[in-house]
């Protein structure tokens, strides 16, 4: 897990020193070939990792009451265009011990310096003890852009965890920090 | 539960709410010379670029006399965009002036010169200083130019390609003393621009 992390962030710091050249017109012939491109948008084709910290909500229907758990993951995806991405994730859910192992889709919005995005992922749902379950989870979120590469923000999901008998319902709530590479 | 869906609710709604008419408010000054292809239209960048061939070419070649006068002829525009020939004609022109190696001849303001002419003989002006017809410099070439383009536009891929043609012609034989073009091809991509 260190190791990961400290991969991440190597990858981070190299990524944010390689910025675009956009080349000038006053140089020598022929010296601005390969250059340019629009200057003021996203750069497609982007991976970043979102940092999850929040709460899990899980409605307990026997005894007609909800228990809340601290929820931390992390979360890899390659956004391919400003508005469509696809991500990877793994939460831990303290309260249940359990492990969330996500795979899904992200749609965005952007109306600077916000970035709505709407989510429909699959998920195990893997605790430490008892079966494990498959589930659906769609979402919604809200990221401020705080720098070209840094994103803070607020996402909801909403888990539908398929059990032998039953659907158990879970909420997510977490704030991330989400690094673009 | 409830309280976390409208929280969730709200909290989407009230950033949305701010969203009203859009307009461009938040600008900077930028660096001229920088390439920047906002859209595929011809751009400051393709002028600069057609511009700076042009006067290093015509820089560099015998004309054949000491600081020659120059005339500018038509530049025609042969592409199907809009793209002011006059501007690009009076980049080449400054450049060449502020080089020092050659002359040009006002064209533009022939007719205001004459009727200044008029004007300082009607006898309001000093006749000491009254400036007459019968001195101005003759040009001893024109120089004229044409812009063409191509399109090849599939699917997402877009070039475009633009040559410039300019040439010197000697007023006296009518030989073209110097040509030169320049030629720019640029590649789009289609992508998204929001949803």
């Amino acid at each position: 897990m260190k190791h990961l992390l400290f991969t991440l962030v190597i990858a981070l710091l190299l990524g944010s020193g390689a910025s675009a050249q956009t080349g000038r017109t006053d140089g020598a012939e022929e010296s601005e070939f390969g250059k340019g491109g629009y200057p003021f948008g996203v750069p497609s084709h982007r991976v970043y990792l979102n940092t999850a910290f929040g709460s899990g909500f899980f409605d307990l229907t026997d005894v007609n009451k909800t228990r809340t758990g601290f929820l931390y993951g992390v979360e890899l995806g390659v956004e391919m265009d400003q508005w469509l991405g696809i991500q990877a994730g793994y939460n831990y859910l303290s309260d249940r011990d359990m492990s969330i192992f996500s795979l899904g889709s992200r749609f965005a919005y952007t109306y600077d310096p916000f970035v709505y995005h709407v989510s429909l992922s699959t998920g195990l749902y893997a605790p430490n003890e008892g079966s494990r379950n498959f589930g659906l989870a769609p979402g919604a979120g809200i990221d401020i852009v705080l720098h070209k590469r840094v994103r803070i923000g607020l996402d909801y999901k909403h888990d539908f965890i398929f059990t032998d008998n039953r659907t158990t319902d879970m909420d997510r709530i977490y704030a991330g920090l989400k690094f673009f590479f | 539960m409830k309280l976390i869906t409208w929280t969730a609710i709200a909290l989407i709604g009230i950033t949305t709410g701010c969203a009203g008419p859009r307009a461009f408010t938040k600008g900077t000054y930028e660096d001229p010379k920088t390439i920047a292809l906002l859209d595929d239209r011809f751009n400051e960048n393709d002028m600069q670029l057609i511009a700076k061939k042009v006067v290093n070419s015509i820089l560099e070649a015998p004309l054949h006399r000491p600081e020659p006068a120059i005339m500018l002829g038509k530049m025609r525009n042969r592409t199907t965009e809009h793209i002011d020939m006059v501007a690009l004609s009076d980049k080449i022109k400054t450049a060449l002036i502020q080089s020092g190696k050659v002359r040009f001849v006002d064209v533009t303001n022939r007719k205001d010169i004459a009727t200044e002419y008029d004007y300082q003989q009607s006898g309001y002006v000093d006749p000491t200083q009254a400036k007459a017809p019968g001195k101005q410099t003759g040009s001893d070439m024109i120089l004229t130019g044409t812009l063409s383009a191509n399109v090849q536009e599939v699917g997402k891929e877009k070039l475009i390609y633009y040559k410039a043609t300019f040439q010197l012609t000697d007023l006296t034989t009518s030989e073209i003393i110097w040509t030169d073009e320049k030629e720019i091809r640029k590649a789009y991509k289609k992508r998204n621009i929001g949803l």
